[in-house]
């Protein structure tokens, strides 16, 4: 065998999964803009519509929607993504669900990337 | 007065010129009208004879991955965007692969790089890009943002409009390894053929991903020039095609075509100076359809290929209908920068990378 000749490795699984969580602060209010309200009979589980801008919509796919808040990347390119609903149902952390970024290398493995964030 | 037949634009000097001039559909028809080209009613490609009905020195349509059942696959994207930062990672890798081959040039037996971000550091300094705005020595960020800006200038996506023809152009430019013009068949007009699979520290796997622009362009431009270090005996010349989509008539399966110069797929060439076309690939996307008109398409497009490309190992410059560029290094290297931002301010936040963990095959 060659020095530059690839070996792969069957059992190797999938390889490593590297995860990163971006919380931003609130943006500083425009003088008018509207209030946000308070939903008083929010369910434990439910996911409100989203309107307005989250802290992290700039930084998302699409300005206006702002909905693809967990990516999974693979050499840094993105080759899935889902929308707050996972951070608020599958991590649980419902209050994180508008300023939170969340990127993982590995497409495939949505609960690794649910497990690690829970234990890190 | 002279006897002698009138030299075709096929063998001027100046075909790459206007090649590389034309900005819509009606600079490259008149370069196509002026060219000897049987057009599709008068030769039909068949992958078991292609050479049937085929006229030599004239350029004949052929279909892109010698497969007359392409249209499916091009078609398949059907998203506008993403086909350019497919186009984006062949440049990343064209640029990875030329490092590679002058290293190897160097030293035959050098190790293959382990992954794309391993090749992009030893071969061009670069860290994770979204490393580089947290690193706390000033001189050494300093110097890595000069890098990023000098490597930035050899992958570029630029995007016009012609108010006159209401068309948008693309183009794809890297300054990479390029193509010998007689390889141009195989590999940047091949469909689900690659030699990327036993190189790890190349990206792509599939080898069709940009190919999906072809269907939103009423034409594409493709020219592509070897480096010179790694040309292998072979012809120093800038290969080039067009590629349009037929439709033939009487029958429901039109196919996406190129121009090729001979029945096994081989594209023409031209020879020209380094200085007119330097090493590297152009894709140059004609009358190209993003779905939206005027400035909201370069607004989508930084944000669209910054979250495609949401991490990419290499940066590039986006050209969206300014003279000036938008250095693209991904939207995590922009929240990075925006977490140095708070974190310097003191404003609350969190910007927490997990330790990097083996994943097995059983969850």
């Amino acid at each position: 065998m060659t020095a530059n000749t690839a070996v792969l490795d069957p059992t190797a699984g999938f390889g490593s999964i590297t995860i990163q969580v971006v919380v931003l602060p609130r943006k500083v209010e425009k003088p008018g803009a509207p209030i946000d309200e308070i939903t008083l009979d929010q369910e434990p589980d439910e996911v409100l519509p989203e309107d307005g801008a989250s802290p992290v919509t700039s930084y998302l796919e699409r300005p206006k929607g702002g909905k693809l808040c967990c990516v999974f990347l693979v050499n840094g390119q993105r080759h899935d993504g889902l929308d707050n609903s996972f951070i608020v149902q599958q991590l649980g952390f419902k209050y994180l669900r508008n300023p939170t970024c969340l990127t993982s290398v590995n497409p495939l493995k949505r609960a690794e990337t649910r497990r690690v964030v829970r234990t890190g | 007065m002279s006897d002698k037949a009138p030299v075709s634009l096929l063998e001027q000097p100046r075909l790459l010129s206007l090649l590389l001039e034309a900005k819509t559909t009606s600079d490259l028809g008149q370069i196509i009208k002026s060219l000897p080209i049987v057009d599709e009613s008068g030769y039909t490609w068949s992958a078991l004879d292609p050479s049937t009905g085929w006229q030599p020195g004239r350029l004949h349509w052929v279909p892109v991955g010698r497969d007359r059942g392409n249209a499916g696959r091009i078609q398949l994207a059907g998203e506008p965007y993403n086909p350019h930062a497919e186009r984006l990672i062949n440049g990343m890798e064209a640029l990875i692969e030329l490092a590679r081959r002058l290293e190897l040039l160097k030293d035959p037996q050098a190790t293959m790089p382990e992954s794309p971000r391993d090749a992009v550091e030893r071969y061009f300094g670069l860290p994770r890009l979204d490393s580089i705005p947290r690193i706390s020595d000033k001189a050494k960020r300093r110097a890595l943002e000069t890098q990023l800006r000098e490597m930035r200038k050899k992958l570029t996506l630029r995007v016009e409009f012609s108010k006159k023809q209401n068309e948008f152009i693309v183009e794809i430019r890297d300054h990479g390894i390029g193509q010998p013009a007689d390889r141009i068949h195989e590999t940047l007009l091949s469909l689900g053929q690659t030699d990327k699979a036993d190189k790890p520290y190349l990206i792509g796997v599939f080898g069709q991903g940009g190919s999906s622009a072809y269907a939103a362009s009423d034409y594409s431009i493709v020219l592509s020039r070897r480096a010179p270090e790694c040309l292998d005996g072979k012809a120093d010349a800038v290969g080039w095609t067009v590629v349009k989509k037929v439709i033939p008539k009487g029958r429901r399966d039109p196919y996406y075509a190129y121009l090729a110069t001979l029945p096994d797929g081989r594209v023409p060439s031209i020879v020209a100076p380094p200085s007119q076309f330097p090493h590297g690939t152009l894709f140059k996307h004609l009358a190209y359809d993003f779905g939206r008109q005027g400035s909201a398409v370069a607004r989508t497009l930084y944000y669209a290929l910054n979250h495609v490309l949401f991490n990419p190992v290499l940066p590039y410059d986006l050209y969206a209908m300014k003279a000036d560029p938008d250095a693209m290094n991904g939207t995590a290297h922009r929240l990075a920068r925006q977490a140095r931002r708070l974190e310097l301010d003191r404003v609350k936040h969190l910007y927490k990378p997990f330790q990097s963990q083996p994943v097995g095959n059983a969850l």
